[in-house]
């Protein structure tokens, strides 16, 4: 009988386990910051429409170029975007921007910001991700912005939202979808 | 032998080897289903990812590391991988916590020093509710609980939190915070055996109430063994006092359940109502003195009830100034041999934080509580009068003032407080925060705290010994002690006592008060590795103390006349609490932090204390001196690896030394705590931990010998 009962058990929770990891996967509620960046960036990939001459063919990839160089080093995207593929460049020097669809700029130093929007200032199909302070009223076309929420005087939450610069993503020839635009905190620039 | 092969071994050994297959085929079936270790994010859509919340790679919240005080906060990550099942033994995560079993459902806790039963300067809040018992001064362990899983942090402060939490904050705050309902969406369900826990289980619910609105609704059960069998022939644990029992032989059962409904129907009004009741039991076994001729052997099932009604209301009228608003109604009724009594509290508090001139950060609260209780008369205790209303007053401001910003910041304050027994309180305090550094933080503070008298400081009186002079049967004098520690001699029949020892409180009883300085340092030397400092020096005044009083001056003790026991003797002893004691404590607590791989991570905890205490010249008192020097361990130091084998299988152990407490008897020990989890999917989670398990049992506060035990656990999240 108590052999019976426990085998019982054991094929329930087998079959528990089948169930179980075919289902959705529970969504983490913290992240590492870079980790979560690192997915918002794909989703701006999802609803950025580039131009076609930003891309050699139906399946070239996207390349996301990043700043500094090691900030995404454990990042992995599993999925593709379509038929692309986002790949990782890491920044290494002024000359590799141009052949970057994304280049994210994971500082906060202001100077050292605008100096590199600068130098992608007059480049067609780049859409630029930042998050140092006014980065979007900088030229930059979305800029991360942390939301905080008051757990009590010791501590606070953090969370991601970001701002979008309309005028800059124009002149990057870059078109946004209205999904992108609707979940913005803010959206400068006319269109 | 061919017989039992054939009927027994040979089946056996078919289902083993059955049973493996399916389990490596199930295995390696789910490690294909399982992702890459770390989530992608990239999964989520841009709506989820704003919900996530986000930690630097460090994993230090900003604000604590920015803390002028000695703040460690236990995160829900920290917990799940610990695999302790209470709160108590949660604590023991946090360095320089003084945690010991005292029995199945008593611990000892405090930081600091001056830990004992009812450790009375240590304060401690769920979700801003005090459960500091107005009573006795004190946590009753055995009822603060919740859903582990539903703990988002603790945060452990060491040392005076007295500016924003009031008076009892003397050595250290201990904050619970739990998550709110949008952090605790879906179904989790746990359940799990094991042999000192032969069934444990919880269930809990979260989902969502049009768009703004969230809610979670949870149920928890679990039974825990005694660690010993009663022995009707076991002899020489005949406790007297409070409390007054054999701790060992209680079981412990325990049902709660509760739910927490937030409400943000704009973002800048959020609002939040939880309720939880609960209902604990234990049969205890304990040998009591009911007359002077000796004990009688008692059984009693104790039954502890209770629960509370807490809602908050939190408004931000600008980016700079915001407001909490927080009511809360709490009940317990408590029959055992420790306590009969009920209680009523009502809270309500209220905070606005601002911004003044830019470069002050002012925040201001006012708080009442009405506290009204009735308390039976118990086992050789009563109360006069046996039902009272407390109200305590409170204030206080605080102004975070940035000297310069981002590198020195200076936070003065003070809290005012007006409660029914020592009157008025003021507690300032001044700290200062230097950070020359991104990587290292030097504070220093200054503070002073008090306890204030409890009700049973004031209006107890109660038998706490009895006395064998030279004359009676035994022919051995002896004491017995008051807090349950010390010993009534080896039981003989004949055993007569002639002297009883009784306590009374006191009006003329005041606060305790310490004025503590403290140093910290914090410094990060390396990607990953966390090294936190703190040295503290506190002088206390005003401690309490047991005097011997004449016969004529007892104020409490008339009502012993209508005590037959008490009325046969002819020598009583009576004793108050009075001030008469002054303390000095130091110490050093270090915390080391270091994750040495994304799959390993060591933390290790040193904390060193010494205390000296100093009863003036006219005290009477024999015992309080060495008991409080005697009760905290002067060593302790801990060590935690954590090891992710593989992306899906967890492994802990913990190590901890705790040195010797002379005046509890026991010896220095080490005990190891592990745990081995295996999460096939993000959704379950199979774990075994067990608990203690060096080979010897030992003795942490009592005469109870803490042994090993071992428990499974199933997680499921749907």
């Amino acid at each position: 009988m108590k052999y019976r009962v426990s085998g019982f058990t054991f094929q329930a929770l087998i079959f528990l386990m089948y169930l179980t990891a075919g289902q959705v996967h529970a969504q983490p509620t913290v992240g590492e910051e870079y980790r979560v960046k690192a997915g918002f960036i794909f989703n701006f990939a999802k609803f950025v429409e580039w131009s076609e001459e930003a891309f050699e063919d139906k399946n070239s990839p996207i390349l996301l170029c990043v700043f500094p160089p090691d900030i995404f080093n454990k990042i992995l995207f599993t999925q593709n975007i379509g038929t692309r593929e986002i790949l990782i460049k890491p920044y290494q020097n002024d000359e590799d921007v141009k052949c970057c669809h994304i280049l994210f700029l994971g500082v906060s130093d202001k100077d050292f910001v605008q100096e590199k929007l600068n130098i992608v200032k007059d480049m067609k199909n780049i859409l630029t991700v930042g998050e140092s302070e006014d980065f979007t009223q900088m030229g930059g076309i979305i800029g991360f912005a942390t939301e905080k929420e008051r757990v009590n005087l010791l501590a606070e939450k953090r969370r991601l939202t970001f701002d979008i610069n309309l005028d800059a993503s124009d002149r990057a020839g870059l078109k946004l979808r209205s999904q992108l635009l609707s979940t913005a905190r803010k959206v400068e620039g006319s269109q | 032998m061919n017989n039992i092969l054939m009927r027994c071994i040979l089946p056996l050994s078919c289902r083993i080897s059955a049973a493996l297959i399916i389990w490596v085929t199930a295995l390696f079936w789910l490690q294909s289903v399982c992702r890459a270790n770390g989530f992608d994010f990239a999964e989520l859509s841009l709506e989820e990812l704003k919900n996530v919340e986000i930690i630097s790679v460090s994993k230090k919240p900003e604000k604590i590391s920015e803390a002028p005080a000695a703040v460690f906060v236990i995160t829900a990550e920290d917990i799940r991988r610990s695999g302790a099942t209470n709160i108590p033994e949660i604590l023991r995560l946090a360095p320089g916590m003084e945690v010991a079993r005292i029995g199945t459902n008593s611990w000892a806790v405090s930081a600091r020093g001056f830990n004992e039963f009812y450790a009375n300067k240590l304060l401690v809040m769920i979700d801003g509710r005090s459960v500091y018992t107005p009573i006795f001064s004190g946590v009753f362990w055995d009822v603060q609980d919740t859903l582990i899983a539903d703990i988002d942090r603790i945060e452990v402060i060491r040392g005076p939190g007295s500016i924003l939490w009031g008076a009892n904050a003397v050595n250290g705050v201990i904050n619970i915070i739990t998550k709110k309902a949008r952090e605790t969406q879906g179904g989790l369900f746990t359940a799990g055996a094991g042999d000192r826990e032969p069934g444990f289980g919880s269930i809990r619910y979260g989902g969502t109430s049009g768009k703004d609105a969230c809610y979670r609704i949870y149920a928890k059960y679990f039974y825990r063994e005694p660690f010993d069998t009663p022995d009707e022939n076991k002899t020489g644990k005949h406790y007297l006092g409070t409390p007054a029992e054999d701790m060992s032989t209680d079981n412990w059962q325990s049902f709660r359940g509760g739910f927490r409904f937030d409400w943000d129907p704009e973002p800048s009004n959020a609002l939040s109502f939880q309720g939880e009741a609960y209902l604990n039991g234990d049969d205890m076994m304990s040998e009591v003195w009911k007359n002077s001729r000796g004990p009688e052997l008692l059984n009693e099932s104790s039954e502890v009830a209770g629960g509370h009604l807490l809602g908050s209301w939190q408004h931000i009228i600008s980016d700079t100034s915001d407001t909490v608003l927080q009511f809360y109604y709490d009940r317990t009724r408590r029959d055992s041999l420790q306590a009969k009594y009920s209680i009523n509290i009502f809270d309500a508090d209220f905070q606005h934080r601002f911004v003044f001139a830019s470069n002050h950060e002012i925040t201001y609260g006012l708080g009442y509580r009405f506290i009204s209780d009735e308390i039976e008369d118990f086992y050789l205790t009563s109360f006069d009068p046996n039902a009272r209303d407390q109200y305590l007053f409170s204030a206080f401001v605080q102004d975070e003032i940035q000297l310069i910003p981002d590198i020195l910041r200076l936070t003065l304050g003070s809290k005012f407080e007006h409660n029914d027994f020592s009157g008025f309180e003021i507690q300032p305090g001044i700290r200062l925060l230097w950070m020359p550094h991104k990587s290292h933080s030097l504070w220093a503070a200054v503070s002073r705290a008090v306890r204030s008298p409890a009700r049973s400081d004031h209006d107890i009186s109660k038998i706490t010994g009895l006395e064998s002079s030279s004359g009676s049967v035994t022919g051995e004098p002896a004491s017995v002690r008051i807090s349950g520690t010390e010993e009534i001699p080896e039981k003989t029949t004949n055993t007569a006592f002639d002297t009883v020892n009784t306590e009374s409180g006191s009006d003329s009883f005041d606060s305790e008060d310490v004025i503590a300085c403290e140093i910290g340092y914090r410094v990060q030397p390396a990607d990953g590795l966390w090294i936190d400092t703190a040295f503290f020096y506190n002088r206390y005044r005003g401690l309490e103390s047991k005097e011997e009083i004449p016969a004529d001056a007892v104020l409490a003790g008339g009502k012993w006349e209508s005590n037959d026991f008490v009325q046969t003797q002819d020598n009583m002893n009576y004793f108050q609490p009075e001030n008469k004691m002054e303390g000095i404590t130091y110490g050093i607590e270090l915390a080391a932090d270091w994750q040495a791989a994304e799959w390993c991570r060591l933390r290790a905890a040193y904390s060193y204390l010494t205390m000296d205490m100093s009863l003036s010249e006219d005290s009477t008192d024999t015992r309080s001196k060495s008991e409080i020097e005697g009760s905290s361990p002067e060593h302790q130091f801990s060590l935690w690896s954590s090891l992710d084998i593989t992306k899906q299988l967890e492994f802990d152990v913990r190590l901890r030394y705790i040195s010797d407490l002379p005046a509890r008897n026991t010896d220095g020990y080490t005990a190891m705590d592990t745990r081995l989890a295996w999460k096939p999917s993000e959704n379950l989670e199979f774990s075994i931990a067990g608990q203690d398990i060096t080979d010897s049992p030992h003795s942490e506060f009592s005469d109870l010998e803490v042994e090993r035990s071992f428990y499974g656990k199933v997680e499921w999240k749907f």
